[in-house]
């Protein structure tokens, strides 16, 4: 049965609502974690009780938006659906945030109160921040009535995602009631089958692509099987949860799938109700989706491609075996509904151009950014080069900047290189991926100036403090002979003997 | 026996770390601290020692990455996931 074909992007607002309602009473599980579940009743009540909680301050009549702090606990949802509730934008940080970096999102986005999502104690200096009162969050709430979610505009902010910037401010990216709605339209006709019971947990919340898992769960009351990434190397036993929850839509980076696959126990065997793989975040590789196809023999891959900057995915593709045969790589698809892709030079390969509804709001306070990257309506630069086919079919053919993904996550080498050029006694820096098997798995720095392991260790430790983990490299060099290229800067191509010849070297841990 | 495990922990550190030889590593190396092996890399290894190191079953979800801090105390920890007694 299906309804009249009106879409959620002509009135986001009626989507949260109803999306909302249909959760009342439900008792199956809606989010289960290691240590337990939280049904869609309790979700729906507790957000409710929440959102009532928010409308009544200050910053809830404001509409301000609301630091999330956690990562993969029962109430992170009773927060995500709060914010939703109370039309007050959402901004997730996770919890090995610096606290210097979290004063500077809240400052920047202008929050002004924080939602501890997490159930253990919670990390004691966020509740030292001056100004930004810390709300803790009771999944047992019951609301006094049913709440309604205040009338928004078009444009008003639904989330902001903060991506790697490390100079100046943070670079928050807004994305819209409307730009969130027009990608929840797009989920039944990337995945149509009626029969998911149970998504994976892979994502991240601070990163966009945990809005294919969340949105699937929450349109067809599917529940999330949560992966608390500190507990990554029992690969085991999230697999043996994953069965158990008979979970059939894994969503994932190739990174996390790449390490699911190193278990032998990741199988259409063991997973016997897995039904398809959603790939988005990084370029997927031929290795990764023969491997899936050989375990989970009858599923579908799929690969999807976007910018936060478009709404999470804006290509899609399901692939198949003349795929891995083929001479070029895995391909990112063709726009979904709506959406449209064209290159700078309006040729079959240049810059990727995003056109449509998915095109986010843009940057906070950042207009030349902001210029450069949205210079049309509701268009945006993706900085990616790509080739299209006769067929209309996109292949990603690379960064144009120095932009890595590392487990998915983009990291500026240039940023990077700057922050670390303003610590005392660097002369100068290069940052480089550290490579393993062909893909970036960590970063190494390469640091001319005064050295010693000390000076490695200290610089380490100052930038840990400054920037959230995964802009810290891990490996520190310095004392090697240096080559110049012909424009007089380090050449990077000599790089990997100075691991070898580096007379002082640091490992940075978290 | 233990020396045997120790071996194969350090050939299947190289073959991770996609390093030259083994030179580099002895049983005083920090997993962590020296070779930057974190929990992504950690179970890449356990898997790695699955395949090269017969009756070898590693439960993750027993072994945590503080309870061993060098090599030689990881292949310690390694030496008691072996089932039954290992033929020489």
């Amino acid at each position: 049965m299906t309804m009249a074909a009106t879409t959620f992007a002509s009135d986001p607002r009626s989507m949260l609502q109803s999306i909302h309602a249909g959760f009342s009473g439900v008792d199956t599980p809606a989010y289960r974690t290691a240590v337990g579940d939280l049904s869609f009743a309790k979700l729906h009540d507790a957000s409710a009780a929440l959102a009532e909680r928010l409308m009544t301050m200050d910053a809830g009549q404001n509409r301000h938006p609301v630091l999330i702090w956690g990562h993969k606990d029962l109430p992170y949802m009773v927060a995500y659906w709060a914010c939703l509730l109370a039309g007050m934008p959402l901004v997730p940080v996770e919890p090995e945030t610096p606290v210097d970096r979290l004063c500077q999102i809240a400052e920047v986005c202008q929050a002004d109160i924080i939602l501890d999502a997490t159930i253990d104690a919670p990390f004691i200096d966020i509740l030292s921040v001056p100004g930004l009162p810390v709300l803790d969050i009771d999944v047992n709430a019951v609301p006094l009535a049913s709440v309604t979610v205040p009338d928004f505009a078009a444009d008003d902010v639904a989330y902001i995602m903060f991506s790697s910037g490390t100079l100046g401010q943070p670079k928050g990216i807004q994305v819209t009631y409307t730009n969130l709605a027009d990608f929840v339209d797009w989920l039944p006709e990337l995945l149509p089958e009626t029969d998911h019971a149970g998504v994976t947990g892979n994502i991240r919340h601070c990163f966009d692509v945990s809005l294919f898992e969340l949105w699937m769960s929450w349109t067809r009351r599917a529940p999330i099987t949560a992966l608390d990434h500190a507990d990554f190397a029992n690969s085991t036993g999230y697999i043996a949860r994953l069965a158990n929850d008979g979970v059939t839509l894994s969503v994932s980076t190739p990174s996390i799938t790449r390490l699911l696959l190193k278990n032998k126990r990741y199988n259409g065997d063991v997973l016997p109700q897995m039904r398809a793989f959603v790939f988005c975040g990084e370029p997927l590789t031929k290795a990764i989706v023969a491997e899936l196809f050989t375990r989970f023999p009858g599923c579908r891959v799929v690969n999807t491609y976007g910018p936060t900057e478009c709404t999470v995915a804006v290509t899609s593709v399901d692939i198949t075996a003349a795929h891995l045969t083929a001479e070029e790589d895995i391909p990112i698809g063709t726009p979904r509904h709506g959406v449209m892709v064209y290159t700078a030079n309006d040729t079959s390969c240049g810059e990727m151009m995003i056109a449509g509804k998915c095109v986010a709001k843009g940057y906070f306070g950042l207009p030349e950014k902001q210029a450069h990257a949205f210079p049309f309506t509701q268009t945006y630069r993706s900085g990616d080069w790509a080739a299209v086919d006769a067929q209309g079919q996109w292949t990603f053919q690379g960064r144009m900047d120095r932009e890595v993904k590392i487990q998915g996550v983009r990291i500026d080498l240039n940023d990077i290189e700057a922050h670390i050029r303003k610590q005392e006694g660097v002369e100068d820096v290069v940052v480089e991926p550290y490579m393993l098997r062909g893909e970036p798995r960590a970063l190494n720095a390469f640091v001319i100036g005064d050295a010693s392991d000390e000076t490695l260790a200290s610089l380490a430790q100052t930038l840990a403090s400054e920037l959230p983990p995964y802009l810290v490299p891990r490996f520190w060099y310095s004392g090697f002979v240096t080559v110049l290229n012909n424009n007089s800067k380090i050449d990077r191509s000599h790089l990997h003997d100075a691991v070898k010849t580096a007379a002082f070297k640091h490992v940075h841990t978290a | 026996m233990s020396t045997q495990i120790e071996a194969q922990v350090i050939v299947s550190i190289v073959e991770l770390l996609e390093m030259e030889d083994s030179s580099a590593i002895t049983l005083a190396t920090k997993i962590e601290g020296d070779l930057g092996i974190d929990s992504g890399l950690l179970l890449e290894l356990f898997m790695m020692l699955e395949e090269n190191v017969a009756n070898l079953e590693i439960d993750p979800a027993e072994l945590r990455p503080e309870e061993f801090e060098t090599v030689g105390s990881f292949a310690k920890m390694i030496a008691t996931c072996v089932k039954g007694t290992v033929a020489a």
